[in-house]
């Protein structure tokens, strides 16, 4: 359905005409570090301008005229940042650490803001607290899984990920496919409860005591505790009794 | 915020779309952060209840459903809190199950179409669709498919346990979401999947956005060239394809009007529009496949204008689009 109205574009290209003319720039500069203040090297802070949104039917789109902006700077061994020439507004910012388990505010909370002004450079210090490592290795002796990576467009067999507080999900990120199974893998925050996911309507699962487990959207307790990282494994032992 | 019976989470006041979504928020995690509607939500067992009864119904009587749905034009790319209308994390209580469940909405659905006799792959979502600013703008999305596609590939990826919400770093260019990626943790995962439907809804009327009136032959050819590329892609060569709205038989042109008398026949289009929609569809590769098309109705009264399209549902003062001539009903999908 279609509800913008043809008069209210005029408007909008009239607005938009005047901020690419004006186009005022500055920059986001700032560290990131831990709860201690100790910099952290190599994390990717990716920024994007906020925008003011229109409806058009059941989408909704960047208002005509609305600057678009947003990229990935990675901090150095002091854990600075720059991020120079952007166009003014309001900007959310996550951050995510390739090489240790530090909680990216954008999934497990609301993403880091700032806001650009005019020729400035707005300062703006971007503390991570520290989580652990979710890992999950699904053995396939049986060869019942794809053999390929999670993508777009390939069919999923299981589910893996955690659910916490009401309802909320997060899934696990199947990072490595080899002849013998899967791996999955996710940054938890400490500190609160959680319960592992596992989900399929193709195989049967067993823990590592060989026991079954419910692949109906399993929901096993844990606790993440600083400094160890979760790791669960369990094993095809068939195809899935019924397809539902 | 308010809510809505038929909502499992809070809405924006003003506006009315689902909190935590992307455009008010900056993140994909309105599945997770959107409230839960505790307040009002009619609950999905007597929903379950309700469409079911519905279903015997239409089975007793002999008739045929040839396609379900329960959330028009749905848009998991904006507002990922619309996922629960397929998963729902958030009213497990609601459907009978443990807190922390989460209710499998589209595989009741689909047991209930089952249970009747009607083909339970004709659940379906459907589709809005996002056309441009400039007739020959087709830019990749951040799902690899054309970015005219969004809304089906949105669908798509919410019912296979793939990621939604916007891309990371996708730009909305000429009004569609152009390049970024599909990237774990910036997009929302789901938390089940399922097979693909057996049927493709898409809801198309080809022009350029904010110019009604010109190229719908051209932009047709386009558009439904593209959704063979999404049937190519999601493997649904084989499901059945709907229109399941674009240009009626007879469109009123120029009836934006001001208020109080604010009428239209919905889209500012010329009378050409359904011809040229057709010509362009004949032009495009989903030609070769057999297609429904399903025009949006427009009443017009027999002054030739259009009769309001209110804000009041069918059969309401003001409203007569959605009822037959007199407003009276029966429904009656048929021009006076």
């Amino acid at each position: 359905m279609t509800t913008i109205k043809a008069s209210s574009l005029a408007a909008l290209l009239a607005a938009s005409s005047a901020l690419a003319q004006s186009a005022p720039v500055g920059s986001l500069q700032g560290s990131v570090t831990d709860p201690q203040g100790q910099p952290i090297a190599g994390a990717q802070v990716a920024y994007r301008r906020r925008f003011n949104a229109i409806a058009i039917g059941n989408g909704v789109m960047p208002a005509p005229g609305e600057a678009q902006a947003f990229g990935t700077t990675v901090t150095g061994a002091d854990g600075a940042y720059l991020a120079p020439g952007l166009p003014v507004g309001p900007y959310m910012l996550c951050v995510n650490v390739p090489s240790a388990p530090y909680v990216d505010p954008c999934a497990w909370q609301q993403p880091f803001s700032a806001t650009v002004s005019a020729n400035q450079t707005t300062p703006q210090t971007l503390v991570l607290t520290k989580g652990v490592y979710l890992k999950v290795r699904i053995n396939d002796p049986l060869g019942l899984l794809p053999q390929v990576e999670d993508g777009a467009w390939t069919p999923r067999k299981l589910i893996v990920g955690v659910k916490y507080a009401e309802g909320a999900y997060q899934g696990a990120e199947n990072t490595a496919v080899d002849s013998a199974g899967r791996d999955y893998r996710l940054v938890l925050p400490t500190g609160q409860a959680f319960w592992l996911w596992l989900f399929s309507r193709d195989v049967a699962l067993a823990d590592s005591r060989g026991a079954a487990v419910d692949t109906s959207g399993s929901l096993i307790p844990f606790q993440p505790v600083a400094g160890q990282d979760q790791v669960f494994t369990f094993t095809v032992s068939g195809p899935a009794r019924q397809a539902p | 915020m308010y809510f809505n019976e038929f909502a499992p989470f809070g809405l924006e006041s003003p506006g009315g779309y689902p909190i935590g979504n992307y455009t008010s928020t900056g993140s994909n995690q309105g599945y997770n952060c959107a409230p839960i509607n505790s307040q009002n939500f009619l609950g999905w067992t007597n929903i379950f209840n309700v469409i079911g009864a519905v279903l015997a119904k239409a089975k007793a009587a002999g008739v045929n459903v040839y396609e379900m749905g329960i959330q028009d034009e749905m848009n998991t790319a904006a507002f990922t809190a619309e996922e629960r209308y397929i998963y729902d994390n958030s009213m497990p209580l609601s459907a009978g199950l443990p807190a922390g469940s989460t209710v499998d909405v589209l595989s009741n659905l689909r047991s209930l179409m089952s249970t009747n006799n009607f083909d339970s792959g004709r659940v379906s979502y459907a589709a809005f669709w996002q056309d441009a600013t400039v007739a020959t703008e087709n830019c990749e999305n951040f799902y690899t498919d054309y970015a005219r596609n969004i809304g089906l590939d949105t669908i798509a990826q919410g019912i296979s346990g793939s990621l939604i919400g916007i891309g990371q770093n996708a730009t909305a260019t000429d009004l569609l979401w152009c390049g970024g990626t599909a990237t774990a943790g910036y997009m929302l995962s789901t938390p089940m999947y399922s097979t693909p439907p057996d049927i493709v809804d898409a809801h198309i009327y080809p022009a350029l956005s904010f110019a009604g009136s010109q190229s719908v032959q051209p932009v047709a050819a386009l558009d439904y060239g593209d959704v063979v590329h999404f049937l190519t892609l999601a493997g649904q060569q084989s499901a059945a394809i709907v229109i399941g709205e674009t240009y009626p038989g007879t469109i009123y042109p120029g009836e934006w009007g001001t208020p109080p008398n604010q009428q239209y026949c919905w889209l500012n289009v010329p009378s050409t529009a359904p011809t040229s929609n057709v010509a362009g569809f004949n032009q495009s590769s989903l030609a070769a496949y057999t297609v429904v098309f399903r025009p949006f109705m427009s009443l017009k009264d027999p002054t030739g204008e259009c009769f309001a399209y209110g804000s009041m549902g069918p059969g309401q003062p003001g409203n007569y689009q959605g009822v037959n001539y007199n407003g009276n009903g029966p429904y009656t999908p048929t021009h006076p």
